[in-house]
């Protein structure tokens, strides 16, 4: 092993701190766990917030072009293969949720349908009886928009079997992996898009175009249209079309992955990593646990093991998923003094604020402005982060922690002797 | 005073249930009515309440007039909405002490002479329970229990009674001015007669004047201010504003309503209410903003620790809202806010020089309809009517006959808890909701999963009971307050209100990010670690669908096109 990183986290953070560190010729293993922030992501890729930003061009009368992306994120994305990512000065791209909401993004999941690239289509909507896709309400809605040059909805059967006006968004979607399926709903859309000859239009459809890749572009060559997704985060299949493109590039890279969460990280003679089961002594650790979303921050208020007379234990609402030795932790006053039965007001914590501490460092744990928190321990994306942040922001903490761990390992070539995984009892 | 004498006999202030329960008595007693809510209908402490019209039995020991009269008229409700109802019987566990022997000899003659009182209200008799029976009954109770009792009461939707009454005014003829706030009583400089009411419609910044020679201020904690614009001093309808709050849970963890004292010795309670279970509540001196009541998080740790002490496993359920509400309480100095009077009274401001305006102070929900008849007798001598009262025996709508839910559920294809709750809602009214589905099949869909509510109820809260935004119809029909927070349906409502008003889309979407953010605010102060999570989470969502939630944080003034 020698060199070896262990990456907790498969977000877009844990995922771009692999990345550097791989390319740069490092072994590489990942926990990617249970799903974070960016398994339940829509498809858009935002670099500021989307609303912040329309917000600020508003006021101060500039185009929406798409600003630089942090260094090294394009490599990534590209590798990823997953999303559209518009150059440097291009128009931003405007996707519309299923509520007909039209707003902008840096960088999308190819299965999405951007208004942008439309250029004066027709936009389609095809009737489908299933929650959360209300076809007529969303033209009623895209008429209404400067951006959609005209809205009709039609008929067209979508839904292939009886059930699928019941099934989950991810299920159907998985249904459009099937090569068949592809082909069946193509016909469908190539005949609708045929009986308007002359006019030039495209298709909006649910989230339901693949699970395993984006298929919009199959569907669309073959419908003679474009055909796209509107966007929708609380049941969209992006995110997991997001999982399964990491697993692949991952697998591509030859980075280790491994099966459920990594519970610690202990530093004996050396730095150890346990997760699914197995001790990997490794010589960096990158935490990309995520916050509250991912999981990587716990919050555990102490009145809820208190039984019927209030607070039994005296601990911090906010606690590490992952044990971190020899962090340098802060004098805390805020969060350490727990009250006579309940500890610090929760109202305040779920809605972070601008300005507001890290996660890390709520729950005690200084960050060092490099991401490290402690000798070849960094961490990076959302639980280092006070304010939410975006998807870009996350990702370009990752890269920028891969560097770091990169630099330290360059350091501090001592010897370590190496060591094969060895299973825990 | 002649009828007719001015464009309207009678301007009500204030749409809580006494305001909309005088308009539909003057109405239906032939007066010219006009009713003016500056927020909506049941804003303030009628939807804030334990969705109780019980009889008080706490108030038996000093005030058994007021027990008295809140199970009578607790009846008379049950008459004229009985789909609005639904029984809330209640445990008294009596932990061990020394005093526990005698404390339920005394509590079992106490509710002795309750009982006394429950054939007013259709209640059944107390029981005396052993420990035994109590662990039956309840098995999640806990601790050393020597033995308790039960007695019965109503539970009730505080919004739906306001709204049925505001309908029923409506329909027989009132004007009912939904947020739209009274500016100025103008009186006559010589007389101090009233001459005539300014307003000032909320949301879009119209005014207007309408000429009256009568005034009801039936606003609740607000009744002070609303003399002021009289022109009066204010503590000429001083009232005790007492800040109640409840916790609701996302399911009904118990069959029973469970009563527990707090660490301070008060009495309060878990109890069983819809679909939900709710911990109510506390009653303190409020000085505060009365349009921005909100519970804070030290007053949910109050009440967790008292009902964790017979009930420990609440502190692994799921709070799901909360919600605050300001008693408008006979004003007395002195006493301590749990032993004060909840009787009411009709103040006649002839005697501070202004003649025609009358304030309604102090009161309760259970007894807010005779409240409302005393009001009414007054104006009706003022009128020279004559008209006796008759809302003890006229249906409030939907209450005039059952509907079977079943049945409605097979016509319509929907399921049948839909039907259900839409039943309870509307009562017989459920059936004009029918009709707009058997000609429009689509609206059957539904909006909101949790509660849950359909399409063509959310259309008919805005076409047929005054709901004008997202807020409303969560108050009308509950929409949004399941466990979801309203992250699934607001975004769809905020469409179909938008739709239904002929405002720009844009206008259903900031209705909706302003009804998401004050959910999330009154959630708050109450969240377990996996909501945290999900709060995390609903926040990143709604920000990538709607965008603009922290923004619209801090202003939640609401505007829209005139």
């Amino acid at each position: 092993m020698s060199d070896r990183v262990f990456v907790v986290g498969g977000g877009f953070a844990g995922l771009a701190a692999a990345f550097v560190l791989r390319e740069a010729g490092r072994e590489v293993v990942i926990a990617c766990g249970r799903g974070g922030a960016a398994s339940f992501s829509p498809g858009a890729i935002d670099h500021v917030f989307w609303d912040e930003l329309e917000a600020a061009s508003e006021l101060v009368s500039t185009k929406l072009v798409a600003g630089p992306l942090p260094p090294g994120a394009r490599a990534l994305l590209d590798a990823l293969d997953l999303f559209h990512v518009p150059a440097d000065g291009e128009p931003l791209p405007r996707l519309v949720t299923t509520l007909g909401v039209v707003r902008t993004t840096r960088a999308y999941d190819r299965s999405l349908c951007d208004l942008g690239a439309l250029r004066g289509r027709r936009l389609i909507l095809p009737r489908a009886d299933r929650p959360g896709w209300d076809a007529d309400s969303l033209a009623r809605v895209l008429r209404a928009s400067p951006h959609v040059a005209s809205v009709e909805v039609v008929d067209c059967p979508v839904l292939r079997y009886d059930e699928e006006t019941r099934v989950s968004d991810a299920e159907l979607a998985e249904r459009h992996d099937d090569p068949a399926r592809i082909d069946w709903l193509s016909q469908r859309l190539a005949r609708e898009v045929q009986h308007r000859e002359g006019v030039p239009c495209a298709v909006l459809l649910g989230p339901w175009l693949g699970r395993e890749k984006a298929r919009a572009e199959e569907v669309s060559a073959r419908a003679g249209a474009p055909v796209g997704e509107a966007l929708s985060a609380v049941s969209g299949s992006a995110g997991a079309r997001f999982e399964a493109a990491r697993d692949r590039l991952l697998d591509r890279l030859g980075v280790t992955r491994v099966a459920g969460e990594a519970s610690e990280v202990t530093r004996g003679r050396e730095l150890e990593v346990v997760a699914g089961g197995d001790a990997f002594p490794v010589r960096a650790v990158v935490l990309a646990t995520g916050g509250l979303v991912g999981g990587g921050l716990v919050y555990d208020p102490p009145e809820h093991a208190g039984g019927a007379e209030g607070a039994a234990r005296v601990s911090p609402p906010f606690r590490l998923g992952v044990k971190v030795p020899g962090a340098r932790v802060t004098a805390s006053t805020d969060h350490g003094v727990v009250g006579s039965t309940d500890g610090p007001v929760l109202d305040q914590r779920t809605w972070p604020t601008a300005g507001s501490q890290g996660l890390l460092e709520r729950a005690g744990v200084l960050v060092d402005p490099s991401g490290e928190i402690s000798s070849g321990i960094f961490a990076a994306g959302d639980v280092t982060f006070g304010a939410r942040r975006t998807a870009l922001a996350a990702l370009a903490s990752g890269l920028a922690a891969g560097r770091a761990a990169l630099a330290r390992l360059d350091s501090k070539r001592v010897g370590v002797p190496a060591h094969p995984a060895r299973k825990v009892s | 005073m002649p009828r007719g004498a001015a464009e309207f006999d009678v301007v009500v202030i204030g749409g809580g249930v006494n305001g909309v329960g005088v308009a539909r008595d003057a109405a239906i007693r032939g007066l010219k009515v006009a009713l003016f809510e500056r927020n909506d209908l049941a804003f303030g402490a009628s939807g804030n309440s334990s969705g109780m019209i019980h009889g008080g039995p706490r108030y038996l020991s000093y005030d058994p007039a007021v027990t008295e009269t809140s199970c009578r008229d607790s009846g008379h409700i049950q008459h004229i909405a009985p789909h609005l109802l639904f029984r809330i019987p209640f445990l008294v566990p009596v932990l061990r002490s020394a005093q526990a022997k005698v404390m339920l000899t005394l509590m079992d003659a106490f509710f002795q002479a309750y009982d006394e009182y429950q054939p007013l209200k259709h209640g059944k008799p107390h029981a005396r329970l052993t420990p035994e029976e109590l662990a039956e009954l309840e098995p999640g109770l806990h601790g050393d229990i020597v033995g308790g009792l039960s007695f019965d009461e109503w539970g009730i939707d505080g919004a739906r009674l306001a709204t049925a009454n505001a309908i029923d005014a409506r329909e027989r003829g009132a004007t009912i001015m939904l947020g739209t706030t009274v500016e100025h009583i103008e009186r006559r400089e010589d007389t101090g007669e009233v001459v005539a009411v300014r307003w000032r419609d909320l949301r879009n910044g119209k005014t207007g004047r309408v000429e009256t020679n009568t005034v009801v201020n039936a606003t609740g904690a607000w009744a002070p201010i609303t003399a002021a614009l009289a022109g009066m001093p204010a503590q000429r309808a001083r009232v005790r504003p007492g800040k109640g709050i409840h916790i609701a849970f996302d399911r009904r963890l118990t069959n029973y309503a469970i009563t527990a004292t707090t660490i301070d010795n008060r009495q309060i309670f878990l109890e069983p209410w819809q679909n939900m279970s709710v911990i109510g509540t506390t009653d303190d001196d409020f000085y505060g903003d009365l349009d921005d009541v909100t519970a804070t998080s030290e007053e949910v740790r109050y009440l967790v620790q008292g009902v964790a002490r017979i009930f420990p496993s609440i502190h692994g359920a799921r709070a799901i809202h909360t919600w605050a509400g300001v008693r408008p309480t006979l004003y007395k100095y002195g006493p301590h806010e749990d032993n004060l009077s909840r009787d009411h009274k009709v103040i006649d401001h002839a005697a501070h020089g202004a003649p025609g305006v009358y304030s309604m102070v102090g009161g309760k929900l259970a007894s807010y309809r005779l409240f409302a008849e005393e009001m009414t007798d007054i104006l009706s001598a003022r009128f020279r009517l004559g008209a006796a009262c008759s809302t003890h025996k006229s249906f409030l709508p939907g209450g005039d006959r059952a509907v079977d839910p079943f049945e409605l559920a097979t016509r319509l294809e929907i399921d049948a808890v839909a039907a259900r709750r839409l039943v309870y809602r509307h009562g017989s009214r459920a059936l004009r909701i029918e009709e707009r589905i058997k000609s429009r099949p689509r609206e059957a869909a539904v909006v909101c999963a949790c509660e849950p509510v359909l399409e063509a109820e959310v259309r008919h809260a805005v076409a047929s009971e005054m709901a004008r935004s997202v807020d409303d119809v969560s108050r009308r029909t509950r929409l949004g307050l399941g466990a979801c927070g309203g992250m699934r349906c607001a975004a769809r409502c905020g469409q179909i209100v938008a739709e239904e008003r002929d405002l720009p889309p844009r206008f259903g979407r900031e209705m909706a990010i302003r009804f998401l953010v004050r959910r999330a605010k009154t959630r708050s102060v109450a969240l377990g670690p996996e909501q945290a999570r999900q709060e995390a989470m609903g926040i990143a969502v709604a920000r990538a669908e709607l965008g603009g939630l922290d923004a619209n944080l801090d202003s939640q003034a609401e505007s829209e096109p005139r």
